[in-house]
C-alpha cells in the first residue's frame, strides 16, 4: 500500500470573492471563477467523441480508430475508506503575521466530518489580516482521504474479443498506479505557508477518482531502408553524419521521416529522482557498416533506434549523454531527459530497422531509486510488410533468397526490350537489340501488349508484397495503390502467378495474364507505369488481399534509367506509406563482355566489367559463346544478345562474354564454307589468346562452325577450358571419335558415289594412312582431329537439323538461289562431298576430284578404276588417284596452316557431322540430344520441317520451347 | 553403228566421266538439281484401312535444295481420304497430316528413285501414283503410369528392382514393392574412348518378358496399339564396348527402337498365362557413369495398370503419376 501526499503544484490558483472573515478595506477585488481545479495534478482525462454515421462505414471506423490513445475507461476504483477530514484554525491579537498563522494552523481543530463520501469542493480558505499592529489569521481546510485499490484485472477486452495488456492505470487527478494497487490518497496537500503580509486565499479542488487503463499499444511501422533523399545512402545511415565528414550527404535526410510516440507521462514530482528505464532491442546508429566496394551499407544488429530528435533534424549520433540525439536502452532520470514537473508528455521518436523477435519498447518509471519499478509504456511494433520483390538469382522463384537484396547501390538490373520479337520463331533480324520505337521492326516495348512466345525472355516478375497492407488499409476510393517510376522505363503485365511460380510464364502455358487474368502470356496486355503514378487495379489487388502469396507483375524495360520502382500506399490524397525497389535498366550489351575476333570491323572488344551487370553479383566463372558459320558481325550482337538473355532466364550467374569471328568470308560467303572451316583454324589462335589472361572458370559455349574454332584452340594451342558445350557443332564425327570414320562402300552416304568403285585406299580421305610419323602427311585427315576436346565436352546435338540431314546417296550441287543464298538441304553433307569436285560450294582442292590431264578436248582420268584399285601403296604415295592440289599437299613438310587449309578445303570428312549424332561415351550426360527434348511440344509443325528441331532452333525458337536444353547447359556447366 | 551413233555414245560417255555426279542419266541428274513435275496423290487410311476424310493435309515440294524456294500448299483429303498434289520437285516431298481424334503423321514421298527410270520429259515417273499413308485413330488411349526415370542405378554388377507402377526403385534402394524389371549395370572405363557399358534389363517372373519393336516414326503414336501375345525374351542386353579406334560391340536400344514388356505375369497349374500386365519403354535408352559414385539410367516408359489389358496408347492428359514440368510424358 501506498502513501500518497500529493502537492498541488500544478493546481490551478484562483481567487475568489472576499470570504467573510476579516475586514476588506482597499484589497484588490477577487474574480470570480468556476472551480475547474484537479488535484493534485491538473490532468483531465475525458472520453473521445466519435461521430457515428448510420449505418458505420469503413471508412468512418478507421477515422475513429485513429482518435484513439489507447487509454479506455474509466472504471471505478475500489474504495476501501474513505472519508473527509476538516481542519479549521483562528487567531488573533498576534504581534506578526507569521504567529498569527502559526497559531492559526497550529491550535486548528481537526476531525473527519464524513466518511463514505468524496467531497466534491476540498481545499482551504486562509487568511491574515491586521489591525492597529496586530495580525490574525484565519484558516479552514478541508481534505478528501481514501483508501483505494485500482482496478485488478491485468488484461482488457474489448466488445469484440480483442485482449489487450494494461500498461498503467491513470486514476483520474490522483496519478498512476499498477492494476490492482493499494494506494492511501490524502488530498489536497496542506497549503503552503502564506507569505506575510495581507492576504486572503482561497482554493478549491475538485478530485476525479475515476481510474482510465492504459493499454499496450501496437505500432504498424515499415522498415527504414528507403533512400528518401536520393542521395544513394539509405536511410538508416542518413542524416547523422555517419562518415564523420561534415557538410556532405549524410548530415540530413530532407523528406525523412520517423513515427512519434507521444509518451504520456505520470506526475513527476522530483525529476532528480523520478527515473525512467528504456528497454528495447536497440540498432546503434554508429555501428552501421560504411560501405566497400562490392557491399553496401549495412546497419548494425538490432532492431530499431529510438531519437530525441525528428528524422529530418541535423542529428548526431551519439548517445544524448554523450551530446547526442540517440536515445538508447538504459535507465535514466527525468533531469538527465531534460524532463520537469510540468511535463505532460514526452515525444520521442522511432526508427524502425528490421524486424526482430519480440520488438517492443517498454518504459518504466521509479521514484525510489529504482527499488521498484512500474510500467509507464509498452509499444509492441509490428512491422508492417510492403515490399517489393524480384526474383534476383532468376530462379523463377520469389522466396527469402531475393528479399532484401536491391538497394541502392545494388539496384536491380535488367534490359531494355528493343528487340523486335514476334511470334514462336525469330526472323531477320528481330533479336538484333537496338531497334528503335517506331518504324517497320519498331522494338517490342514499344508495343502495348506481350509480343508473342519469344517476347516472354524480355520480362522479369517482381512480387507485391502487399497482403498485409491491403489488410490494413484496403482500396477503396480514399485508400489507393500505386505504382511509379520517374522515368515511365517500365511497363508491366498483371498476372495470376504466385511467388513460387513467379518465372512459370517463360516455361509453362497459362491463360491467366493481363487486365482481366484471361489472357494467354504470349499475347498479355503491358501497361506503362507513369511518373506520376499508375493505380493498381483492384481486381489485382484483390487477389493479393485474398492470397499472400499473389501479386506478380511481369516487367519490360522500355528506356535507360536508374531511378527506382517506387510503391506508395495513398490515403486521403497524401502518400502514407511508400517502397521503392533500386532498379538499374539499360542496353542489354552493358550486361556483357564483347570479345571481337574479327580482323576488322564489328564491335571493339570490351573486356571491362560490364556496367550494368557488376562482376560481384556473378559466380565468378566465365561462360563465352561462339557463333557458326555466316554470321556477321551485326548479326553476332543477335546471337549473344538472345543467348545471354536465355542462360541468364535458365539461372546462369556466370560472367557472360559474346564473341564474333570471321566465319562469313567471302563475298556470297555461304559458297564458301571450306575457306570459312579453314580460317576457323586460323582464328582458333587468336580466341585462344584473348582467353589467355581471364581469371575464373572457363565455360564455352560453341554453335555450329563455331566449334571448330573452340576444338581448334583446344587442341593446337592447349587452351585451357573447365567445360565446353558444343552446339550443333559443324565438325565431322571422326574429328573428336575415330570409330565414326567410315570407309565403307555400301551405304556409305559421305562417300561421293563417283568413287563407290574404288577402294578405299584411293580415297584422298584416307591417303594420310600411307604415311607415318614425320611424314606431315599423316595429319591430312579428320579423323581424331580434335582428341583432346571429349574431356571436356558435351555434345548438344539435334537429330532433327536440317543442316546436316544426310541425303541418303550423293547430293545434288549446290542449286538454290546464289543471290541472295539461300540455305540448302544437306548443306554440310554437299561441302564435304564436293571437296575437289568444283562449282558453286565446292573446290578444287583435292577431295573427290579425280586426277587427270587432257588429251586433246578430253579429260582423262590418270587412273582406271581397275588400275587405281590394285595400285600398290608406294605408287599411290607419290601419284594420287584423286586431284592432286594443292602442291603444298604433296610434301613430307606441311606447316600447321597449310595442313589446316588442306583438310579444311581438300579433305572430305567420311563421317557425319556431330551436331546430328551422338558420340559414344561412357558418361550417361554427355550426349544430349534436343530433338527429344521438347516438353512444351514445338512451335512449328507445318512441312517442310514438321516438328524438328533445327540448326539454330535454339536462338530461333522461342524460350517457352527451348528452356530444356538451357537449363542442362547452366547445370551441367554450373552456371547457376 | 555409224560413225555419229558412236561418237555420240563416245561424247556421252566422256561426258559422265566428267559429270560431278552419279552415273544417272544426265536429265534426272538435272531434275535432281533443278527439279522437275511430279504428282501424287496420298491416300490416307486409319489404321483399319478406312479412309480418313478431311484430314489436313500440308506438303512441302522442293523445286530446288533452297529451302527458301520450298513450296509450301495444304488442304484437305475428299471422302475417299485422298489429297492429290503436284509440283515441281528435285526429287522428294514431305508432308504432315492431322485430324482430330487422330494421331499426327509425317512423312516423305520419294519422286526420285536411284538407278530406276524415273524420269519422262521433265516429269518424274510415275505420274500420279497413289500412296498410302496410315493416319493412325485414337482407339482407346488410357490412362497410365508414364514417367521419363533418369535416376542412379543403385548398385554395380548386382540386379538392383525397378517398380514401374511406383516409379521407383525397389527396397532398400527406393519405395517401390515389386520388382517388375531387374537392371544390372556392368562398367569398365580406362578412358573416355577406351570403356565398356553393358545394361542387362531382365524381367523377373517366369514368361515376364522383353521385346524389341521399331517405332512408327511418322506417327506420334510411335507404338504399336498393343502388346503382342508371344515373343518376349527373358531379358535383354545392351552393350557398348569400344576401345578408341573400334567398336567392338554395340548393342542399344536407341531412338528408332522401343521395348514391349510384360510383367507380373502369373501362370496357372498348366503354366498358362492367368495375369500379366504389359507396357512399353521407348527409346533411346541410356546408361552411363553419372559422376565419380554414381552411375544412371535414362529411360522413358509406359505401364499400364489393368492387368491383362495389352492397350499400349497413352493419354498423356491422364498420366498417372500427375503432370510437372520436369516430369511430364507427352508422347502417347
Amino acid at each position: 500500500m501506498k502513501t500518497i501526499i500529493l502537492h498541488p503544484f500544478i493546481a490551478r490558483q484562483v481567487f475568489l470573492y472576499p470570504l467573510l472573515f476579516g475586514a476588506m478595506v482597499g484589497f484588490a477585488p477577487m474574480i470570480q471563477a468556476e472551480i475547474t481545479n484537479y488535484y493534485p495534478f491538473n490532468r483531465h482525462i475525458r472520453p473521445v467523441a466519435i461521430e457515428a454515421s448510420s449505418p458505420l462505414s469503413a471508412v468512418s471506423i478507421r477515422r475513429g480508430a485513429q482518435e484513439l490513445t489507447g487509454i479506455v475507461g474509466p472504471f471505478p476504483v475500489i474504495t476501501n475508506t474513505v472519508e473527509c477530514v476538516l481542519q479549521t484554525g483562528l487567531a488573533w491579537q498576534q504581534p506578526d503575521p507569521l504567529s498569527a498563522w502559526v497559531a492559526a494552523t497550529g491550535s486548528q481543530t481537526r476531525g473527519v466530518i464524513s466518511t463514505n463520501q468524496i467531497q466534491n469542493e476540498v481545499g482551504w480558505m486562509s487568511g491574515i489580516r491586521t489591525n492597529s499592529d496586530r495580525w490574525g489569521a484565519f484558516h479552514w481546510f478541508l481534505q478528501n482521504r481514501i483508501v483505494f485499490q485500482t482496478p485488478t484485472q491485468t488484461v482488457w477486452y474489448s466488445p469484440q474479443g480483442v485482449s489487450n495488456e494494461i500498461v498503467r492505470v491513470l486514476v483520474g487527478s490522483l496519478g498512476d498506479f499498477e492494476p490492482g494497487e493499494i494506494c492511501d490518497s490524502q488530498s489536497p496537500a496542506p497549503p503552503p505557508l502564506l507569505p506575510h503580509t495581507c492576504l486572503t486565499t482561497q482554493t478549491f479542488f475538485r478530485a476525479d477518482f475515476n481510474a482510465y487503463l492504459r493499454l499496450v499499444e501496437t505500432r504498424w511501422v515499415l522498415p527504414h531502408v528507403q533512400d528518401a533523399d536520393t542521395d544513394c545512402i539509405p536511410d538508416f545511415a542518413d542524416g547523422f553524419n555517419i562518415d564523420g565528414i561534415a557538410g556532405n550527404s549524410d548530415d540530413k535526410t530532407p523528406g525523412d521521416f520517423f513515427p512519434a510516440l507521444n509518451i504520456l507521462l505520470p506526475p513527476i514530482e522530483d525529476p532528480g529522482t523520478f527515473l525512467f528505464r528504456i528497454v528495447y532491442t536497440a540498432s546503434d546508429p554508429l555501428d552501421v557498416i560504411l560501405p566497400t566496394p562490392g557491399s553496401d551499407f549495412q546497419p548494425g544488429p538490432g532492431a530499431l533506434r529510438l531519437w530525441l530528435k525528428s528524422a529530418q533534424a541535423l542529428r548526431n549520433g551519439l548517445p544524448f549523454t554523450l551530446g547526442g540525439d540517440y536515445l538508447p536502452p538504459g535507465t535514466y532520470s527525468a533531469q538527465e531527459l531534460g524532463l520537469t514537473p510540468d511535463s505532460f508528455e514526452w515525444t520521442i521518436y522511432l526508427e524502425m530497422i528490421r524486424s526482430g523477435a519480440g520488438d517492443s519498447i517498454r518504459i518504466d518509471w521509479s521514484t525510489d531509486g529504482g527499488t521498484r519499478w512500474r510500467s509507464m509504456e509498452r509499444i509492441n511494433l509490428c512491422m508492417i510488410k510492403m515490399d517489393m520483390v524480384p526474383d534476383w538469382n532468376h530462379d523463377r522463384t520469389i522466396n527469402d533468397a531475393d528479399q532484401n537484396k536491391a538497394t541502392t547501390n545494388n539496384p536491380f538490373r535488367f534490359w531494355i526490350n528493343d528487340d523486335n520479337d514476334v511470334g514462336d520463331i525469330a526472323e531477320d533480324d528481330s533479336d538484333q537489340p537496338g531497334h528503335w520505337n517506331w518504324g517497320t521492326s519498331p522494338a517490342d516495348y514499344s508495343n502495348d501488349g506481350i509480343d508473342g512466345r519469344c517476347d516472354l525472355l524480355d520480362f522479369f516478375p517482381i512480387w507485391l508484397d502487399l497482403n498485409q497492407a491491403l489488410t490494413l488499409l484496403p482500396p477503396s476510393r480514399t485508400v489507393q495503390y500505386k505504382l511509379s517510376q520517374s522515368n515511365s522505363a517500365v511497363r508491366a503485365v498483371y498476372t495470376d502467378l504466385s511467388k513460387d511460380q513467379a518465372g512459370s510464364f517463360l516455361i509453362s502455358a497459362g491463360k491467366t495474364y493481363g487486365p482481366l487474368f484471361n489472357q494467354n502470356s504470349y499475347e498479355a496486355g503491358t501497361f506503362e507505369i507513369t511518373r506520376s503514378g499508375t493505380l493498381l487495379s483492384n481486381d489485382f489487388l484483390d487477389k493479393i488481399r485474398n492470397n499472400a502469396n499473389k501479386g506478380i507483375l511481369l516487367m519490360e524495360g522500355s528506356g535507360p534509367t536508374t531511378s527506382p520502382l517506387v510503391l506508395e500506399i495513398w490515403k486521403d490524397g497524401s502518400v502514407i506509406f511508400k517502397k521503392e525497389m533500386p532498379l538499374c535498366i539499360d542496353d542489354i550489351e552493358k550486361m556483357y563482355r564483347w570479345i571481337n575476333l574479327r580482323p576488322s570491323g564489328g564491335q571493339p572488344t570490351s573486356t571491362n566489367e560490364p556496367v550494368n551487370n557488376p562482376d560481384s553479383l556473378s559466380n565468378g566463372k566465365n561462360v563465352f559463346f561462339m557463333h557458326g558459320f555466316n554470321v556477321t558481325a551485326e548479326s553476332a550482337r543477335g546471337w549473344n544478345a538472345e543467348i545471354f538473355k536465355r542462360l541468364y532466364q535458365s539461372g546462369s550467374q556466370s560472367r557472360f562474354w559474346g564473341m564474333t569471328w570471321e566465319g562469313d568470308i567471302g563475298m556470297l560467303n555461304a559458297l564458301h564454307y571450306q575457306e570459312n572451316a579453314a580460317n576457323a583454324l586460323s582464328v582458333a589462335s587468336n580466341f585462344n589468346a584473348q582467353l589467355h589472361d581471364i581469371t575464373g572458370e572457363t565455360i564455352i559455349l560453341a554453335h555450329s562452325l563455331g566449334n571448330m574454332v573452340v576444338s581448334g584452340a583446344i587442341q593446337d594451342y592447349s587452351l585451357s577450358v573447365n567445360k565446353y558445350f558444343m552446339l550443333d557443332a559443324a565438325v565431322a564425327t571422326e574429328s573428336y571419335d575415330p570409330t565414326a570414320f567410315n570407309i565403307t562402300t555400301r551405304d556409305n552416304y559421305m562417300l561421293h558415289s563417283a568413287w563407290a568403285d574404288y577402294n578405299s585406299n584411293t580415297w584422298c580421305s584416307t591417303w594420310f594412312k600411307l604415311f607415318s610419323s614425320p611424314d606431315d602427311r599423316i595429319k591430312l585427315t579428320w579423323q581424331d582431329r580434335f582428341p583432346s576436346v571429349l574431356s571436356v565436352a558435351y555434345n548438344f546435338y539435334s537429330s532433327g537439323d536440317e543442316v546436316f540431314e544426310v541425303y541418303p546417296g550423293t547430293p545434288s550441287p549446290f542449286s538454290g538461289g546464289i543471290i541472295p543464298f539461300h540455305l540448302e538441304r544437306h548443306a554440310w553433307q554437299k561441302q564435304e562431298m564436293f571437296k575437289g569436285r568444283g562449282g558453286p560450294g565446292g573446290t578444287d582442292w583435292a577431295g573427290w576430284g579425280f586426277a587427270g590431264h587432257w588429251e586433246g578436248d578430253d579429260w582423262v582420268h590418270n587412273y582406271t578404276m581397275a588400275d587405281a584399285n590394285i595400285a600398290s601403296d608406294d605408287t599411290l604415295r607419290t601419284n594420287a588417284v584423286f586431284w592432286q592440289e594443292p602442291m603444298t599437299m604433296f610434301s613430307s613438310n606441311i606447316s600447321a596452316q597449310a595442313a589446316n587449309d588442306i583438310i579444311a578445303r581438300g579433305v572430305p570428312a567420311l563421317s557425319y557431322a556431330a551436331g546430328v549424332q551422338n558420340i559414344l561415351l561412357p558418361d550417361l550426360n554427355r550426349n544430349y540430344n534436343a530433338n527429344d527434348h521438347k516438353p512444351n511440344g514445338w512451335g512449328r509443325s507445318a512441312a517442310p520441317y514438321n516438328d524438328r528441331w533445327l540448326h539454330s532452333d535454339l536462338r530461333d525458337m522461342a524460350y517457352f520451347y527451348t528452356h530444356d536444353l538451357f537449363e542442362q547447359i547452366v547445370t551441367k556447366g554450373e552456371l547457376q | 553403228m555409224n560413225r555419229f551413233v558412236a561418237g555420240t555414245i563416245i561424247l556421252i560417255l566422256c561426258y559422265l566421266s566428267v559429270c560431278n555426279l552419279s552415273a544417272a542419266s544426265p536429265e534426272i541428274e538435272k531434275a535432281r538439281q533443278y527439279g522437275a513435275r511430279g504428282q501424287v496423290t496420298l491416300r490416307i487410311t486409319d489404321s483399319t484401312g478406312k479412309p480418313v476424310e478431311n484430314a489436313l493435309m500440308s506438303v512441302a515440294f522442293f523445286p530446288s535444295d533452297s529451302y527458301a524456294d520450298t513450296d509450301v500448299r495444304a488442304g484437305q483429303t475428299d471422302t475417299n481420304g485422298c489429297f492429290c498434289i503436284e509440283g515441281k520437285t528435285v526429287g522428294d516431298l514431305t508432308f504432315s497430316i492431322t485430324k482430330s481424334n487422330h494421331y499426327a503423321t509425317t512423312g516423305k514421298y520419294w519422286f526420285y528413285r536411284k538407278e530406276e527410270n524415273c524420269l519422262l520429259n521433265n516429269r518424274w515417273q510415275p505420274w500420279n501414283p497413289t500412296n498410302t499413308v496410315v493416319l493412325k485413330e485414337h482407339r482407346n488411349p488410357l490412362p497410365m503410369y508414364a514417367k521419363n526415370v533418369d535416376a542412379f542405378i543403385p548398385t554395380q554388377d548386382t540386379p538392383s528392382g525397378f517398380d514401374l507402377e511406383f516409379g521407383d526403385w525397389v527396397a532398400p534402394y527406393g519405395k517401390g514393392k515389386k520388382a517388375d524389371l531387374l537392371i544390372i549395370y556392368h562398367a569398365k572405363i580406362e578412358d573416355i574412348l577406351n570403356f565398356s557399358n553393358q545394361l542387362v534389363i531382365a524381367c523377373n517372373n517366369k514368361l515376364d518378358g522383353l521385346q524389341r519393336a521399331r517405332k512408327e516414326i511418322e506417327s506420334s503414336l510411335l507404338s504399336t496399339y498393343e502388346a503382342p501375345i508371344d515373343g518376349y525374351q527373358q531379358q535383354m542386353v545392351l552393350t557398348i564396348n569400344r576401345t578408341k579406334h573400334t567398336i567392338i560391340m554395340h548393342e542399344e536400344i536407341g531412338d528408332k527402337e522401343y521395348l514391349i514388356f510384360r510383367t507380373r505375369t502369373v501362370l496357372d497349374e498348366k503354366g498358362n498365362i492367368v495375369s500379366a500386365q504389359y507396357g512399353k519403354i521407348y527409346g533411346p535408352i541410356e546408361y552411363g557413369r553419372a559422376d565419380e559414385n554414381h552411375s544412371a539410367i535414362r529411360f522413358t516408359y509406359y505401364f499400364n495398370p489393368t492387368a491383362n489389358d495389352r492397350n499400349l496408347e497413352f493419354d498423356p492428359s491422364r498420366n498417372l503419376f500427375g503432370q510437372t514440368d520436369k516430369q511430364r510424358v507427352y508422347q502417347p
